[in-house]
């Protein structure tokens, strides 16, 4: 089912009403309902919706009406605008429509895709090509010289850009779910659809509250590539405040971005759960068989137990999949 | 220096310099646990838990691999050096060790079709093909010169290098770009015992060959019509030394990755030392590129622990300023 609201000049409520319609078709994929209709929260916004200020990533960023041509670089910022009901003002995005969430696919009809392949990032001509007046990024590599371009450049020629607030830091700030949160905030803010991103904000809320509550603090190592040499995603990461709400206790604190460690210490400090998170070119099945043949690592606690819980790596960069995932963490710190 | 007395200290020095870095790792273990653990289960009756497979299996054969790679890196150094008559010359000209790469890489992201493979088999297969290329590229009328030999494994591993980036980036991911990177810096990381085999197999027998013809060897650096007259077929041994320094570098990079540095510049080291007689250089450039290593593998994973650091920052980073000490105190002397 289609959304019709033509979100551009309308009153709050007749907004409020569609963007609910909207909401209830692409909320159905757990079979839960966090539709509760905000109709009355429209009338609540008594501020003018325009011009808008947005801080992102230490810069301010400025509205003047809603964006009506943007392009979306990341797979995960597509996803987010798709939630949001935003599919009319795409004008382009990046990804085939098959990597995203099933139930976001149906609204990709008719969407222009600039370009498959996710990484490297796309580039600065093929994105202007569109003419957009926004570029929502996933990542902050997408703005750099040699991608989309720094954000300065581009506002220089009249493109307002947005990154989701997670990645601002990307490494050295620690990214947790409620720069998630706030991006969705934003994201209403910036496209005057404040109910639409609340109810979203509250569909994730409730995803996270429905997470079974782990206990005893079960030691978590995070395992993001790699056999003998292991890497793991950092202390920074999404990931590891994934785990932190989940209960659980990232085993490497010290290592605070993405970067190898030594078995050595995963052996000394002994995980309970070993948290994988999965690539294309590193699939659980991967891991898994990996984690059974190397010997040094057989007496770990995790091993021995077999307790492996697996996300893949775009369900934890920040974006509508973040609920779900801390729900698939939390249970697999519970069991066993 | 007379060269029994160097020798014996240098091999000394390894050995010490093993004991003490099986004692060293991010996990502080108390260094005669370290040794009666090792001992105990090395005899058969260890007791097991997490510090005797830390020591056994992640440590022990860490700094074994850590010996043998540094000691096959000097060695082919060595050789290489002799055999293109170039004392800028690394075993990496022959584009052998950008094949390995290539089949590291192929395997590490690619995965698919390569993934069955062990990135090892595939870092020596791609070293093997690479190495068959450019022996048959170089030759010319039966004879094989050492400038038609540089600069043909100069463009296959300029070739290589560029299909390898390819593949890199097109990684699916940042985790898998990251991989890749990290496997092209090398590293000993996660050693395991069946990773040994070959490249001290390789090493024992090449060291062997390039030991019995230390003489040919010497008469090759005054020149190919000097060595002749010597009595030397020159181009016979040459075919014989390219093969084997392909065999050596493909087996220890295969393992290990490309580590830079070592191969270069520990020759050098050792001619400052004992002078250019191939008959004292190889032994003594293969201990000190053992010992060199062992000690640059404990920064690495020491210097951030428990996060490693790419053994390649730390060779140059460690071994460049004991090479230009080396360097004045020569001079100082002279």
């Amino acid at each position: 089912m289609r959304a019709t609201a033509r979100s551009r000049r309308t009153a709050g409520a007749f907004l409020v009403v569609a963007l609910a319609f909207v909401s209830a078709c692409g909320g159905s994929e757990r079979g839960e309902g966090t539709t509760a209709r905000v109709a009355g929260q429209a009338a609540s916004a008594g501020e003018a919706a325009y011009p808008v200020t947005v801080r992102n990533c230490d810069a301010d960023y400025t509205f003047t009406k809603p964006p009506e041509r943007v392009v979306s670089s990341s797979v995960p910022a597509t996803e987010l605008l798709l939630a949001l009901g935003l599919e009319r003002s795409l004008v382009g995005v990046v990804g085939a429509p098959g990597v995203l969430l099933p139930e976001l696919q149906p609204k990709m009809a008719g969407v222009n895709v600039i370009t498959e392949r996710t990484f490297p990032p796309v580039g600065k001509e093929a994105v202007l090509a569109v003419n957009p007046d926004l570029v929502v990024a996933g990542y902050g590599e997408d703005f750099a010289e040699t991608a989309v371009g720094d954000r300065g450049a581009l506002r220089a020629v009249g493109v307002n850009s947005y990154l989701v607030q997670g990645r601002c830091g990307d490494g050295r700030v620690p990214a947790t779910l409620d720069d998630t949160y706030a991006d969705i905030e934003n994201l209403g803010r910036i496209f005057d659809a404040r109910p639409a991103a609340a109810a979203l904000v509250a569909r994730l809320k409730a995803e996270v509250a429905s997470a079974p509550s782990a206990t005893g603090r079960p030691k978590v190592l995070i395992y993001a590539a790699g056999k003998e040499q292991p890497s793991t995603q950092g202390a920074t990461s999404l990931v590891a405040d994934l785990v932190a709400r989940a209960g659980g206790q990232n085993v490497f604190p010290e290592i605070t971005s993405y970067g190898r460690f030594n078995w050595e210490a995963a052996v000394e400090r002994n995980p309970d759960v070993i948290l994988v998170v999965t690539t294309g070119s590193f699939p659980l099945a991967a891991a898994e068989e990996f984690l059974a043949s190397y010997e040094p690592i057989a007496g770990v606690s995790a091993v021995r137990n077999k307790r492996v819980v697996s996300v893949g790596v775009n369900d934890v960069q920040p974006g509508v999949r973040n609920g779900q995932a801390l729900v698939t963490i939390a249970r697999g710190l519970v069991g066993g | 220096m007379p060269l029994a007395p160097l020798l014996t200290g240098l091999a000394v020095a390894l050995v010490a310099s093993m004991v003490m870095a099986v004692g060293i790792g991010p996990v502080a273990i108390p260094f005669g646990e370290v040794w009666r653990t090792l001992l105990a289960e090395l005899a058969g009756d260890g007791a097991g838990g997490p510090r005797a497979v830390i020591v056994t299996q992640i440590r022990f054969p860490r700094v074994l691999l850590a010996a043998v790679v540094g000691a096959g890196l000097a060695v082919s150094g060595v050789a290489v050096q002799a055999l293109v008559r170039n004392p800028l010359a690394d075993p990496y000209i022959l584009g052998v060790s950008a094949g390995a790469a290539f089949g590291a890489i192929a395997v590490i992201v690619l995965g698919g079709a390569f993934g069955s493979l062990s990135i090892p088999v595939a870092a020596f297969a791609g070293a093997l093909l690479t190495f068959l290329v450019v022996f048959l590229l170089a030759r010319r009328g039966g004879r094989l010169s050492p400038l038609r030999l540089i600069l043909v494994g100069v463009a296959m591993a300029a070739l290589l290098n560029a299909a390898t980036n390819f593949v890199v980036i097109s990684s699916p991911d940042n985790a898998q770009l990251r991989s890749a990177l990290f496997w092209l810096l090398g590293g000993v990381a996660g050693a395991r015992f069946s990773w040994l085999v070959a490249p001290t197999l390789a090493l024992v027998c090449v060291s062997g060959y390039l030991l019995a013809h230390a003489r040919t060897l010497n008469c090759l650096s005054l020149g190919d019509e000097t060595a002749t007259t010597l009595g030397v077929d020159v181009d016979r041994f040459r075919r014989a030394l390219v093969a084997l320094v392909a065999l050596l570098v493909g087996c220890v990079v295969a393992v290990s990755g490309a580590i830079g540095f070592v191969a270069l510049m520990l020759p050098h080291a050792g001619r400052l030392l004992v002078g250019p007689n191939h008959r004292r250089l190889v032994p003594v450039a293969g201990l000190l590129g053992a010992v060199f290593l062992v000690w640059v593998d404990v920064g690495a994973r020491m210097l951030i622990r428990p996060a490693e650091l790419p053994i390649g920052v730390v060779t140059a980073a460690l071994g460049a300023p004991f090479f230009l000490w080396l360097l004045g105190r020569r001079e100082a002397r002279a």
